[in-house]
């Protein structure tokens, strides 16, 4: 049988390396997302400049690309767009963004890389369009190598952090 | 005596050791120092807290000031 403050240091412990973990789980979805983001942009550029798909449609056969969040929000654009024809496309492109940014682990730069394509959808030819989705696409690449490369830095050290932090408290609360 | 005393000191001065190679390996050199840091307040303080209740003890003891 165990003793109260035995439950209790484990309980401590148990919380804490959740924390942590929590912590961890965002470095490690930050790849994930961005690469997603990356596999629905190239689906959007291949409708805009192959199918010449009006960009609500595209936007949604985009959707279809990669699972998760991320391709979600490119599904939410495409039905806001398509739920009110005269809407500017920059602006269904930002609200959707930023009404699924706290679901995404994206951080405040990789937004800014996608709100930056939102102008340009659906507001000039397709040529200007392909280079614009060609430059998000680029940047979304590079900030997924930092991303990989700051997961395999941090994912663990948060993990430990939390155990660690956990054991500290539950001794000194001993 | 309180032999717990010892062994949370010893405890804690464990984790941080822990902790400081931990963030020293993450590259985080201020942090570590600055846990290392903490651990030995923490320690000093509980260390503090026991001389000061042996000095009581003796003051009462030998009934002294």
């Amino acid at each position: 049988m165990m003793s109260p403050s035995a439950a209790g240091a484990l309980l401590v412990l148990a919380g804490c390396a959740a924390l942590g973990n929590q912590a961890a789980l965002w470095y490690g979805r930050r790849p994930r997302d961005l690469a997603h983001c990356q596999a629905c942009l190239q689906v959007l550029l291949t409708e805009i400049d192959y199918g010449l798909t009006p960009l609500d449609e595209a936007l949604q056969r985009a959707a279809a690309a990669a699972p998760g969040p991320a391709a979600a929000v490119f599904r939410m654009a495409g039905e806001d767009l398509a739920r009110t024809p005269g809407r500017p496309p920059r602006q269904a492109w930002s609200q959707a963004w930023r009404r699924a940014a706290p679901e995404l682990a994206l951080s405040a730069a990789d937004l800014e890389i996608l709100l930056a394509l939102g102008p340009s959808l659906g507001a000039s030819d397709r040529h200007h369009q392909q280079r614009h989705i060609l430059l998000c696409s680029r940047r979304l690449a590079a900030a997924e190598t930092d991303a990989r490369a700051a997961a395999q830095r941090y994912l663990r050290l948060y993990r430990y952090l939390g155990v660690i932090a956990g054991g500290l408290l539950a001794v000194l609360l001993a | 005596m309180n032999i717990n005393l010892i062994f949370q000191i010893g405890g804690i001065g464990l984790l941080v050791a822990i902790l400081h190679t931990v963030l020293k390996q993450a590259g985080k050199q201020e942090q570590a120092e600055l846990v290392t840091l903490a651990g030995v307040v923490v320690v000093l303080w509980m260390v503090i807290q026991a001389i000061s209740q042996l000095f009581q003890l003796v003051r009462a003891t030998f009934q002294l000031y």
